[in-house]
């Protein structure tokens, strides 16, 4: 199954990708997640949470403690900054994972949401595109504009859940692309 | 009564203590590391990706860094 994918839409490199509801005969059109710049807060953070050890090193602020009565001896010091580590290793891997694996699905036949939230928790939402009744896509902000990505709103008909496809690059794009399969399926 | 608290309450019991809460902390870790496998399964099975397999090593790659860090601890 080739796949299109919209962070590198432009040079469509073609990926193996399987999602866990598709049905044999289903063709999917293209995965996509939020735009890798939407990644750059936790990304800054992380890089400062990894230098608050060595900053607080070089600026003696342990020292402060030790005047004021707590004396930490230097196995604990070094084993709560192991710990720090081990925490901001897990920062950066559930931040990158819930990037990863958030995605939309768009297929010849329907449209798929995967969220993941929280440790544990999914929830996958689909809509056939026979059901989509309108498509907007926006885009707005300093950021948006400069790199390119936006929101998609996908309504449906009646009573089932809309859909809204978030920071995703070159929105104008993917709702031309459901279009498109729409337009298909109607032929 | 005071000083008898001052002298269970010295730097080699402190030390202890702190030791402690850090097993304790860890302890926790390592059920959060294995909760993260299990995440990093169910999204796997959710979506095939080419990079199912560096995730799950990542996964696991947490888990034996915290226990080696309880390891380190413990025996110090």
């Amino acid at each position: 199954m080739v796949v299109l994918e919209y962070d590198q839409m432009e040079t469509a490199s073609t990926s193996t990708y399987a999602f866990e509801s598709q049905t044999s005969d289903e063709k999917v059109v293209f995965i996509l997640r939020a735009h890798p710049v939407t990644n750059l807060p936790w990304v800054l953070v992380a890089i400062l949470l990894v230098l608050v050890p060595p900053i607080l090193a070089a600026t003696n602020l342990l020292e402060g403690f030790s005047n004021n009565g707590i004396r930490l001896s230097a196995q604990n010091l070094e084993g709560f900054v192991l710990i720090w580590y081990l925490v901001v290793f897990a920062f950066i891997l559930q931040s990158f994972l819930h990037w990863y694996f958030n995605i939309y699905i768009l297929t010849d036949r329907r449209i798929v949401d995967i969220d993941f939230f929280q440790l544990l928790y999914k929830r996958v939402s689909s809509a056939q595109l026979t059901n989509i009744e309108d498509i907007t896509a926006s885009t707005g902000g300093v950021f948006q504009v400069l790199f390119h990505y936006g929101d998609v709103h996908i309504q449906t008909a009646g009573t089932n859940v809309n859909f809204e496809f978030l920071k995703v690059p070159n929105p104008g794009e993917v709702k031309r692309q459901i279009d498109q399969q729409i337009h298909k399926l109607k032929l | 009564m005071t000083e008898a608290f001052a002298e269970i309450f010295t730097e080699k019991n402190l030390s202890l203590v702190i030791k402690a809460f850090q097993l304790v902390l860890l302890g926790l870790f390592i059920i959060f590391s294995l909760l993260t496998i299990r995440q990093v399964d169910i999204m796997n099975k959710a979506l095939v990706t080419s990079i199912r397999l560096e995730v799950r090593i990542i996964g696991y790659l947490q888990l034996f860094l915290v226990l080696g860090v309880f390891v380190i601890i413990l025996l110090r």
